[in-house]
């Protein structure tokens, strides 16, 4: 198991916060599905606003879709914490198959895989 | 509120004369005009005027002086009377990058949440926790980030957001303000399709719908995203206390702007965007997220995300 990732640690807040701050949180969550293909990411005593759990996971989802919750796991969340990410979930990968039904119909069906 | 607006937003920035500001029968202060008066003062200083708060007496003085907002303007005078006034409950603090908004937001929620009403001492368990700390931090913080980041653009580089919290030796008020002097709403979200008439009243009641924001991106490549959504939860935190809320930008000033029955009115302009909340702790301990989330606009089916203990 991958060594988990925990924001209380990182940030020393109770309350995660602005997008600002999530950006360097997502970086690290990156680095560590490269390297290890799991990530884990300890909420234990935080909780976290819409905004920064958007800016944690919505690029992430948007570029890797529903297989990133596959490799992404959320430790010791409270029932607050689980509604936010729950959200933001939803959202994103709504987003992310809004996108991608675009690009299809823009390419006529025909996607090219890089 | 819009009268006590009126006397600071007139204020001239531009003056090339001293502004005297005389406070010498200046007992109590609440949030919101005194985060417009450090905004307003600001202002003038950035541009090159002066200014003087004169008369205060000092004690007054000394908690304003430690609030460390209003300083550079303050002439404190011996105090020619006992003193009455009531700034024990009250937290002021000025962010000016986006660097500051966590710390602040956590602080400011921290401090609100140690302290008790005498009324609520036998529920101290569930009045000092999370229950308060988790939503007044999730506005806080949202408040802060959303003045610091799209009051900022436009050519409003320069603009900072001062944040106040006063609250009682009774009751469970919290009284909660937010003043920028960035770009304002209009501004900001002009060429949004929800802002019609383009108009300060309809660019605050658009501010506050779920998904409107001035720069909401789904495109795959963006580094940082929007969703239009730390207004409208902050509102709604404060509405589910059993609370209020008024919004003012440019000549406008809406109470419970997005609610059906909202009343908007106009005011002497202000550059920038003020917020001003009542916050009820009674009602932030049983605040539920999942309840709130559950209104806005459904994502639809959610695929199973692995939530581990």
């Amino acid at each position: 198991m991958n060594h988990p990732i925990s924001l209380i640690q990182l940030t020393g807040l109770r309350v995660l916060g602005t997008r600002h701050s999530a950006k360097r949180i997502r970086k690290l969550v990156s680095e560590v599905l490269d390297e290890d293909g799991a990530a884990t990411v300890d909420f234990s005593s935080v909780t976290l606003t819409q905004s920064f759990a958007d800016e944690l996971l919505g690029p992430l989802l948007l570029a890797h879709g529903p297989s990133l919750l596959k490799q992404l796991s959320f430790k010791s969340c409270s029932e607050d914490a689980r509604a936010v990410i729950t959200f933001v979930v939803g959202q994103r990968l709504r987003d992310f198959h809004e996108h991608n039904n675009l690009e299809r119909r823009e390419t006529g069906g025909n996607l090219s895989v890089a | 509120m819009p009268r006590v607006m009126r006397s600071i937003a007139a204020i001239n920035p531009m003056s090339d004369d001293t502004i005297i500001v005389d406070a010498e029968d200046l007992e109590f202060a609440e949030p919101l005009p005194l985060c417009l008066l450090a905004g307003q003062l600001s202002n003038l200083q950035r541009l090159g005027g002066k200014a003087s708060i004169e008369k205060l007496r000092k004690p007054v003085a000394d908690r304003l002086e430690r609030m460390n907002v209003l300083r550079d303007w303050i002439e404190a005078r011996p105090a020619s009377r006992s003193p009455t006034h009531n700034f024990s409950f009250l937290q002021v603090a000025r962010a000016n990058c986006i660097d500051d908004a966590n710390g602040i937001a956590n602080s400011l929620a921290q401090k609100i949440a140690e302290f008790v009403p005498p009324e609520f001492c036998h529920q101290s368990e569930t009045m000092t926790r999370d229950g308060i700390v988790h939503p007044l931090g999730y506005m806080l913080t949202e408040l802060l980030e959303n003045s610091l980041t799209h009051g900022r653009g436009k050519g409003f580089a320069h603009a900072s957001a001062w944040i106040a919290a006063q609250y009682y030796s009774s009751g469970d008020l919290i009284r909660l303000a937010i003043v920028d002097n960035g770009c304002g709403f209009l501004k900001s979200l002009h060429d949004h399709s929800a802002v019609e008439p383009k108009n300060h009243v309809s660019a605050i009641r658009a501010a506050f719908m779920p998904g409107v924001s001035c720069n909401r991106s789904v495109g795959l490549v963006r580094d940082s995203l929007n969703a239009g959504l730390g207004l409208t939860v902050s509102r709604d935190i404060a509405l589910r206390s059993n609370g209020a809320f008024w919004a003012g930008s440019g000549d406008a000033w809406i109470e419970q702007p997005g609610r059906d029955d909202d009343a908007a009115k106009r005011i002497q302009p202000w550059q920038g965007s003020v917020l001003n909340f009542e916050i009820h702790r009674a009602g932030l301990i049983s605040f539920n997220f999942r309840d709130l989330f559950s209104k806005y606009p459904h994502p639809g089916e959610v695929p199973s995300i692995s939530f581990t203990d």
